[in-house]
């Protein structure tokens, strides 16, 4: 028997069609409502929730360092104070912001 | 998605979508449970199908992956029961003689689930070698030799039914 009369002769078979039951079953789902990406991440807007409440409180609260002396606190907006913060972070070394517990013996 | 579209979808592919896993799982259980798991991750992602370019294609893929999602997990006893249980038929009853149709059957149930995947889509979805590889996400020289193994095997199971 060639391919090509055994493709012809296998389309001659109609395959079953779904019992009319499993059309009841699957559309008695409930559609949902179509959402958001964040609003199907819970996780990450739970996150970025938690950051923006975090930068909030921390912006609002006035700066425990004289970052920059020659600007007045009350002139400095208070998202260049939280950045120049990150900066003095960053720049310096760490027993500076986070001094250890105990001196370190000078050699 | 609205319940209308959901309908809509279904009265188009559902038929397709049935046959192929019917074809896949040999059991009509087992592909009505994958067709339902299909619609209800249509139903949570909405926006999947505005993005597709040929819905029938991306829906048998769906429905593949599922069948193999179903495979990893069912157990080695699981899938040694399955041999003794009885297969449903594939085909409608009344379209040709039953000679003929049990040979087809039992000659489509010794093929690998692979190959016996290509022959449907090639038969009775006439895909093209190209959108069978789209469909079961493998090369277009995968899907061929596993076209011409098949019918090999098919042709040689039919020239001597057992």
């Amino acid at each position: 028997m060639k391919t090509e009369d055994l493709e012809r002769q296998l389309r001659q078979l109609p395959p079953r069609q779904a019992p009319p039951a499993l059309r009841q079953r699957v559309l008695a789902q409930q559609p949902t409502v179509s959402r958001t990406w964040w609003w199907n991440r819970p996780i990450l807007a739970g996150i970025a929730a938690a950051w923006l409440l975090i930068l909030f409180f921390h912006l609002d609260t006035p700066p425990t360092r004289d970052l920059a002396s020659s600007h007045s606190p009350a002139l400095t907006p208070h998202w260049l104070t939280h950045l120049a913060l990150v900066q003095t972070w960053l720049a310096s070394p760490s027993e500076e912001i986070f001094p250890a517990p105990f001196p370190t013996p000078k050699l | 998605m609205l319940h209308s579209q959901l309908e809509q979808f279904y009265d188009a592919h559902g038929d397709a979508l049935f046959a192929f896993l019917l074809q896949l799982t040999r059991r009509e259980a087992d592909a009505a449970d994958l067709v339902q798991e299909v619609f209800q991750k249509l139903v949570r992602r909405p926006g999947w199908m505005a993005r597709w370019r040929n819905p029938r294609a991306a829906l048998l893929r769906m429905g593949h992956n599922a069948f193999i999602d179903q495979l990893r997990r069912r157990t080695v006893r699981d899938r040694a029961d399955e041999t003794f249980l009885a297969e449903n038929d594939l085909f409608v009853r009344n379209s040709a003689d039953e000679i003929w149709l049990e040979s087809v059957q039992a000659a489509l149930g010794d093929l690998p689930p692979d190959q016996r995947a290509v022959v449907h889509l090639k038969i009775w979805e006439s895909m093209t070698f190209r959108q069978i590889a789209d469909a079961l996400k493998i090369s277009p020289n995968t899907a061929a030799s596993r076209w011409r193994y098949a019918i090999d095997k098919l042709r040689q199971s039919l020239r001597h039914p057992v």
